[in-house]
């Protein structure tokens, strides 16, 4: 036995020198590949002549595009969509290529970038603490053909970073992305009302641009105007399009939509093969509202948002119950009538004081017949008693406990920004009488 | 003996067996660094910062120097070298001047790290800056740096209060507080000091804090006081103590002494010295104003019952030459001439002049010095009123105090040949109406010798309504 150990020792002893070469799996020692990757984006980003376009999304609002110049001093000169000023007038503040952790993309001085991610409210918009929920650090995945792409590194958003031809520099230092934005709307607006791509079989796309979020709506339709699937992606406007953020592109017809550009008369979709579609344009949204808004139907409820313009309506509605609500000291948080079963609807208030929340809602029996709705007021809960003078409009319309006819029809904008579906419902004696606002899951 | 041998061998063998003489080869220049080039803020920064004090100036985003889950917005680099040199000029020139280079270069924070936006905290509250450790100081809210609004949130007073306040917390972390300041307001440190309605400024102040923020510890009350002395101003302090209730005032001037004491005791430093550097920085370079100086003011001599009497006698001269009120003195006139031409002729006085006498802060004794009926001898009559005057407004308001004093001149003063017409004509005038406090006349301006040796009364509103006369002072 003890013979065992003394070998056993012996060979430990033998061995403990002995040293086996590893082959490393990749290249090079970690530092040095860092350096490389670092060395690379550096001069990628510095040497590019005529600058940088892009844009990322950010958590709460849209995308935002971007036109960079960066210097090998650590200068970075930079124009933005963001608003008409930050289109026109450049903005410079520091930028680094950083080794922290992985090779990343710093904005480190304040810039138009900041702007989405700054926390305080009154700077941007945004939320207290969070801004739009982005980043001023990016951390580098990638790169293919004249593009770089980088993530958001803590909310996670795609930042891609393209290389700008002459004729783009041109168009950028000369207020090209205002430029770009205004004409495009012009015709966007003025041409089309809903707009729509066909050309598969039993199988079309709408396309609904909303400025204001820096959102297109994407929602496949087919002949039966039954909704298919709905998408929305973050855009942002550059110098010669409105470009969808990288890598959120629409598939349609076998091809990736990347962009919407507009030519004399015409909005038309490109895809990323470089090929287009032109867009038509209908009076009335793709999808039916009968067929898309139900308790088991996409979807399933009209939310309150900021106030629709160019509605006819005895009475804006939402509009007007958030207004009690201010004047009686609360604030309106969440709005919205639901459908929650097959013979329940609810309309509900999420509101707050200085101090607490609450919530009030009332419940309606209805049926439905396609389009014809009749609704009955079954019960409501305190806080709606409470609050009864500030839901007046609610229950003006859809009445206290008698039964009530109304028809579900969309409801027409006359303002020609507006290219969302709006959806109503309106009493059946009279259409002016009407609950409107945007479609909610 | 064999066995042991090979035993012996075999433990020389593991402990030999990795031994290695040659040197870890890692060469440092290929260490991977972020920043690759100097520009001229980077440059300011170590020519008058970095070289003299030691200290580190972080501009550029770094997210590991604050709350790594939190959204805070980088700086601005145009505010960064505004920001520093409101720092050197107010904070780190002071205390070399008066504490000497040793000791501000070995108690200086020697990190500065700047941020754009403030840090929101989970209860709604922004954390504009934090010292941690007496080596790092982390300013946020840089980019609302202004120079121009020197008295507003985004001035250069309260940005370098944060400095103070923060550098005030290191000195205690090397030389602790004395217990004595803990004890001066024990019962009223309240830790939720953002509650809207339980700490309020007014509250604060009424309690003997400098602010609301003081009163949620001692340790924030004293870098509160610090900080406020020095940046606000020695004026400003008095100001503040002057418009708080009286036991309050004790409390604040109590705090006062023992920062003073404190910063003798435990650094040799002169703070009123300190002070004065503070604020000469402010006003020659930023140009920065104090407030009016509300002790000197006729209210608050008043309110620290500080002032004897005010004549009035509707002869002398400085009537002649600054003016006076023809509503009061048509008042007074009609008085006299109805004392002294009432029926029977037997109860004719005299009224020759009146006296304001102010007892106390509060209450206030006018006297009427009239000839009695042979016109032989002067005799005089006494009515108390109270008095309540506003520290701030000025505004005071007599009320007539009963029942009246029990002296002989307020007996006087009772007759009803003197008490009808008092009723008719002196009382109405005096309660009638709100007055507001002043150095009157306006014709004796600032620079006059005689300013605040004149004083007097106008009805508010209603600036030709007045009177006034030289004062004597307690």
């Amino acid at each position: 036995m003890k013979n065992l150990i003394y070998t056993v020792l012996l060979l430990i002893g033998f061995t403990a020198c002995r040293k086996t070469e590893v082959e490393d799996a990749f290249y090079a020692k970690p530092e040095q590949r860092i350096a490389d990757t670092l060395n690379y984006i550096r001069s990628e980003l510095t040497k590019a002549q005529y600058g940088w376009k892009g844009g990322f999304s950010t958590g709460l609002k849209g995308g935002f595009g971007f036109y960079f110049q960066f210097g090998t001093d650590q200068y970075v000169t930079m124009l933005s969509d963001y608003s008409t000023a930050s289109g026109t007038t450049p903005k410079q503040s520091t930028y680094r290529v950083s080794p922290t952790n992985e090779p990343s993309l710093l904005f480190d001085t304040y810039n138009y970038i900041s702007l989405m991610q700054d926390p305080a409210p009154a700077v941007a918009g945004g939320t207290a603490g969070q801004g739009y929920r982005s980043d001023v650090e990016f951390v580098y995945s990638g790169h293919r053909g004249d593009s770089l792409f980088f993530v958001g590194k803590k909310y996670n958003n795609p930042f891609t970073l393209v290389k700008a031809t002459a004729a783009e520099q041109q168009l950028y230092l000369n207020n090209g992305i205002n430029t770009y934005r205004t004409a495009f709307s012009s015709v966007y607006n003025n041409k089309y009302a809903y707009s729509y791509l066909s050309g598969v079989t039993n199988l079309n796309l709408s396309v609904e641009i909303d400025y204001n979020s820096r959102n297109i709506v994407f929602a496949y339709a087919d002949n039966n105007q039954n909704l298919v699937g709905i998408t929305t992606v973050p855009f942002y406007v550059t110098a010669n399009a409105l470009s969808l953020v990288n890598p959120f592109y629409v598939s349609y017809n076998s091809k990736s939509i990347k962009s919407i550009v507009y030519s004399g008369d015409q909005v038309l979709v490109v895809f990323t093969d470089g090929s287009t579609a032109a867009l038509s344009s209908q009076t009335n949204p793709l999808y039916s509202i009968g067929l898309s808004f139900d308790y088991n139907k996409y979807f399933k409820k009209i939310v309150a948002g900021p106030a629709i313009p160019g509605v006819t309506a005895t009475t804006h509605i939402f509009d007007s119950v958030k207004q009690l609500f201010t004047t009686s000291g609360r604030t309106v948080d969440n709005m919205y009538f639901a459908f929650t079963n097959s013979t329940t609807a609810v309309f509900y208030i999420a509101y707050h004081t200085s101090s607490s929340s609450f919530t009030a809602s009332s419940t309606y029996q209805y049926t439905r017949n396609g389009t014809q709705l009749t609704l009955k007021r079954v019960s409501y809960d305190g806080n709606w008693d409470s609050r009864v003078a500030e839901v007046a409009p609610v229950t003006a319309l859809l009445g206290t406990g008698d039964q009530r006819g109304f028809v579900i029809d969309w409801a027409i904008s006359s303002d020609k920004s507006v290219k969302f579906p709006i959806a109503a419902i309106k009493s059946a004696s009279n259409p002016n009488n009407m609950l409107y606002g945007r479609l909610g899951e | 003996m064999k066995k042991t041998l090979l035993y012996i061998v075999a433990v020389l063998l593991i402990f030999s067996a990795c031994k290695k003489e040659e040197a870890l080869k890692v060469d440092m220049n290929k260490y991977n660094s972020d920043f690759n080039a100097q520009n001229s803020t980077d440059r300011w920064l170590m020519d008058n910062v970095t070289t003299p004090y030691n200290i580190e100036v972080v501009y550029r985003f770094d997210r590991n120097l604050t709350e790594v889950s939190k959204d805070i917005s980088p700086a601005n680099l145009d505010k960064v070298q505004p920001v520093m040199e409101s720092v050197l000029n107010i904070f780190l020139k002071p205390y070399e001047k008066l504490a000497g280079k040793a000791f501000i270069k070995k108690l200086c924070p020697k990190q500065y790290v700047l941020y754009g936006s403030v840090s929101y905290n989970t209860n709604g509250s922004v954390t504009l800056a934090t010292a941690e450790g007496g080596r790092k100081v982390v300013l946020y809210d840089v980019n609302n740096f202004n120079l121009n609004d020197i008295e507003g949130d985004a001035g250069v007073r309260r940005k370098l209060r944060t400095i103070h306040h923060e550098f005030t917390h290191i000195l205690n972390q090397n030389i602790p507080i004395p217990p004595e300041f803990a004890e001066v307001t024990k019962a009223d440190y309240y830790s939720d000091w953002t509650n809207n309605t339980e700490n309020t400024a007014e509250i604060a102040k009424s309690l003997g804090f400098i602010s609301r923020y003081s009163r949620s510890v001692y340790t924030e009350d004293f870098a509160e006081m610090t900080a406020h002395l020095l940046v606000m101003g020695q004026i400003w302090f008095d100001n503040y103590v002057i418009s708080a209730p009286l036991g309050a005032q004790k409390k604040l001037r109590r705090k006062e002494e023992l920062v003073i004491q404190y910063f003798q005791d435990a650094f040799g430093i002169d703070f009123k010295a300190l002070q004065v550097e503070v604020q000469n920085a402010l006003k020659t370079i930023y140009g920065a104003q104090d407030p009016a100086d509300l002790t000197q003011t006729f209210q608050a001599l008043l309110l620290n019952n500080k002032v004897n009497t005010l004549a009035y006698a509707p002869t002398a001269a400085h009537y002649a030459t600054y003016g006076s009120s023809t509503t009061f003195t048509t008042m007074w006139n009609n008085y006299a001439n109805a004392v002294g031409t009432q029926t029977p002729t037997s109860n004719r006085r005299y009224p020759q002049n009146m006296l304001l006498t102010f007892t106390s802060d509060t209450t206030m004794t006018l006297r009427v010095n009239y000839l009695n009926n042979a016109q032989t001898s002067t005799l005089s009559a006494d009515y108390n009123f109270s008095m309540r005057i506003n520290p701030v407004t000025a505004e005071v308001i007599f009320v007539k105090l009963l029942p009246e004093g029990t002296t002989t001149a307020h007996g006087n003063g009772q007759n009803s040949y003197l008490k009808n017409y008092f009723e008719m004509y002196l009382l109405p005038y005096f309660t009638n109406r709100t007055f507001v406090a002043s150095w009157l006349p306006t014709g004796i301006t600032a620079t006059n010798p005689l300013y605040k040796t004149f004083a007097g009364f106008y009805e508010k509103g209603v600036t030709t309504n007045y009177f006034y006369g030289p004062i004597v002072l307690k």
